[in-house]
C-alpha cells in the first residue's frame, strides 16, 4: 500500500463488524444455524484483520495478498450466509 | 509508524501498570525471530484447549450422561438449542484440529530439536500432554453412544487384554468400571470432562512455568538472532495471538456451519453389526492391527511395536545428545521424522479406504517398507545437494546444483535413482489407491500413483530450494 489508508480500512472493518454483529440478532439461532455460524466466522476474520492492520509498522508492511484473502474470505462468508 | 504504538492501548498498558505492574510481572518478551505461526502451536493448542472447555460447558447444561439419554439428548442439543448444532460441531472440529496442532507442534519441536538440554522436561511434559489429548478424544467418543463409537471403544478397551492379568483387572475395572453399559458411559464421561481436562491443565501450567524460564529457542539453523528487540508480550505478542486465533477459530467455526456433525444410529444391544472403525486418529494403529502378521496371537506384538515407538520419542532428548540442532545436519533424525510422518499419512488413509479388511504380508511390507524407502531416497539427494553446497554458495551455484535434478534423464546417475524411486513409489500408491475399488491394483490406480509421486517432488523441489536458500542466507549472516 502506498498511501497510508490503515486508518481507513480500519474504520470499514469496525463497521463492518458492528453491523454483522447487528445482523446476527436477526437470524433464528436454531433454524438458521448455519448463517450464524457463517457470520460468526466472517467477524473473526474481520476482527483479524483489524489486529493485522493495528500492528504494522507502515503501511508498506501491509501485504496486499493478505487484506485480499481477508476480504475475500469476508465476501464469501457473507455470500454464503445471505444466500 | 505501528498504530499499536499509541492510542488506546497505551492508554490500557499504562492503567494497567499503574494498578497491578501489567507488563512488569506479565510473560517475558519474545525474540523477533519467533514472531511466525510454526513458533506459536502450542499457544494455538492451548487456545484449543479453552475451546473446548467453552463448548464442553455449554454442552454440560443438556447433556445426560446415562445409556438411556446420552443419545436423545445429543440429539436435542444439536436440534433444539440455540446454536446447539453448532456448538456441538465446533467441540468435534475443534478436538480435530487440536490433534493435528498438537502433533505438528510435536514433528516441528522434534525437527528443530527444541528437546535438548535445557528443555528435556519440557518435552516431556508436552508428550504426556499430547498422550492426553488423545485419551481426551477417546473418551469423548463414546460420549453420544452412538453404535459406531461404542463399537470401536469396546474394540480398544479389549486391546488392554494384552496387560498382565492383575494390571488388566486393575485398568479395566478403572476406566469401564465392573463391566455395565452405564458404568462404562459414566466413568468415560468423568475421565473426559474432570480427570483429563484438569490434569491437561495442570501441565500446561507447568509447561507454561518452565518457557517463562528457559524462553524460545534460537533458530535451529544456528543463525544467531542478532541485535532485534525482543517483542514485548503486551501488545505485541498479545495481539499477533489475537490475530493467528481470530483466522483459526474463525476456520472451524465455518466449518462447524458448513458440514454440521451428522449423528450415526444409537447403540443399544440390538443394533445391527457395523464394521468396527476407529475415528481418524487411531486410524493409523487400526491399519497396523490389520496386518496379517499382528491379527490374532500377533497381537501383542503389534501394541508392543506401538508402545516402543511412543517410548522412543518419549525418551528422545535423553539419547539425542549432540548440540546440533540443524534439521539439515541431522540427516539420520531428520529422514526418520518425515518417515514417521509419510507412514502415519498413508496408514490412516491406507485405514479409511480398507475398514475391516485384513492386510496380506506382503502387502503390508511393500507398501510400508515402500514408503520408507522412497522417503529415505528422496532425503538421500537432498543430503547430497546440501553436502555439494560446501563452497561459495550463490544463487547460481544453487541453480547449477538443482538443474541436474530438473532434467534428471540427462545424468545416468540420478537418472536411475529416479526409475527406482518412480517404481518402488508408484507400485506402493497403486497399492494403497487400488484397495479402495478392486482387489488389483489396475491401471487407473497406478496414473494416481504416478500423479501423487510427481506432485511429490515437485513439492520437495520447492522445499530443497526454500532450504539451499535458507542455509544460503545463514551462511552470509554468519
Amino acid at each position: 500500500m502506498k498511501t497510508d489508508s490503515r486508518g481507513a480500512i480500519m474504520v470499514l472493518l469496525v463497521v463492518f463488524m458492528a453491523v454483522v454483529s447487528a445482523a446476527l440478532w436477526v437470524f433464528d439461532p436454531v433454524s438458521q444455524q448455519a448463517q450464524f455460524g457463517e457470520l460468526l466466522g466472517a467477524e473473526l476474520v474481520a476482527f483479524s484483520m483489524l489486529t493485522y492492520i493495528y500492528t504494522r509498522d507502515g503501511p508498506q508492511d501491509v501485504k496486499e495478498v493478505w487484506m485480499l484473502s481477508g476480504g475475500l474470505a469476508l465476501a464469501f462468508l457473507i455470500g454464503l450466509a445471505l444466500l | 509508524m505501528s498504530l499499536a504504538k499509541k492510542g488506546i492501548v497505551d492508554r490500557i498498558q499504562a492503567f494497567l501498570d499503574t494498578r497491578i505492574g501489567f507488563t512488569e510481572t506479565i510473560l517475558r518478551p519474545v525474540p523477533s525471530h519467533a514472531m511466525n505461526p510454526f513458533s506459536w502451536l502450542g499457544a494455538i493448542a492451548v487456545l484449543a484447549f479453552f475451546a473446548q472447555g467453552l463448548t464442553g460447558i455449554l454442552m454440560l447444561f443438556y447433556y445426560i450422561p446415562t445409556t438411556s439419554e446420552a443419545y436423545s439428548s445429543t440429539i436435542h442439543v444439536i436440534r433444539s438449542v440455540p446454536m446447539g448444532s453448532v456448538i456441538e460441531t465446533f467441540h468435534l472440529y475443534m478436538a480435530y484440529a487440536m490433534i493435528i496442532i498438537v502433533f505438528l507442534h510435536l514433528m516441528r519441536n522434534y525437527f528443530t530439536s527444541v528437546q535438548k538440554r535445557p528443555r528435556e522436561a519440557m518435552w516431556v511434559v508436552g508428550f504426556v500432554m499430547g498422550t492426553i489429548v488423545l485419551f481426551q478424544a477417546f473418551t469423548g467418543y463414546l460420549l453420544p453412544w452412538t453404535v459406531l463409537a461404542k463399537s470401536a471403544t469396546d474394540v480398544g478397551i479389549g486391546f488392554l487384554g494384552v496387560l498382565p492379568p492383575q494390571l488388566y483387572i486393575f485398568v479395566k475395572y478403572l476406566i469401564a468400571g465392573v463391566g455395565t453399559n452405564s458404568q462404562e458411559l459414566y466413568r468415560f464421561f468423568v475421565f473426559h470432562v474432570v480427570v483429563l481436562p484438569f490434569t491437561l491443565l495442570l501441565l500446561i501450567v507447568l509447561k507454561l512455568y518452565m518457557f517463562e524460564i528457559h524462553g524460545a529457542t534460537d533458530p535451529a539453523s544456528g543463525a544467531k538472532p542478532g541485535d532485534a528487540k525482543p517483542v514485548k508480550w503486551f501488545p505485541d505478542v498479545l495481539l499477533y495471538m489475537l490475530m493467528i486465533s481470530g483466522v483459526f477459530v474463525a476456520a472451524v467455526v465455518v466449518a462447524s456451519a458448513l458440514f454440521p456433525l451428522q449423528l450415526p444410529p444409537e447403540y443399544s444391544a440390538n443394533a445391527p453389526a457395523v464394521v468396527v472403525q476407529p475415528d481418524w486418529y487411531f486410524l493409523w494403529q487400526y491399519q497396523l492391527l490389520k496386518f496379517q502378521v499382528f491379527a490374532g496371537p500377533g497381537e501383542p506384538l503389534a501394541l508392543a511395536v506401538i508402545t516402543m515407538g511412543a517410548l522412543l520419542m518419549f525418551f528422545l532428548p535423553f539419547f539425542d545428545r549432540k548440540k546440533e540442532r540443524n534439521p539439515m545436519n541431522r540427516p539420520v533424525y531428520t529422514t526418520l521424522g518425515v518417515i514417521i510422518i509419510a507412514e502415519l499419512v498413508v496408514l490412516t488413509i491406507w485405514g479409511y479406504m480398507t475398514p475391516g479388511q485384513t492386510i496380506p504380508n506382503m502387502e503390508a511390507v511393500g507398501v510400508v517398507g515402500g514408503v520408507a524407502l522412497v522417503v529415505a531416497a528422496l532425503l538421500w539427494l537432498t543430503f547430497k545437494l546440501r553436502q555439494k553446497m560446501t563452497g561459495p554458495v550463490t544463487v547460481e551455484a544453487v541453480k547449477g546444483r538443482m538443474r541436474f535434478l530438473r532434467t534428471p534423464f540427462t545424468h545416468r546417475g540420478p537418472t536411475l535413482v529416479f526409475l527406482a524411486i518412480l517404481a518402488v513409489a508408484s507400485v506402493s500408491m497403486a497399492t494403497v489407491v487400488g484397495q479402495a475399488t478392486t482387489p488389483q491394483p489396475d491401471i487407473a490406480s497406478l496414473l494416481l500413483g504416478l500423479a501423487v509421486l510427481f506432485g511429490s517432488l515437485y513439492a520437495l523441489l520447492r522445499l530443497m530450494r526454500r532450504l539451499v536458500m535458507d542455509y544460503q542466507a545463514m551462511v552470509t549472516s554468519s
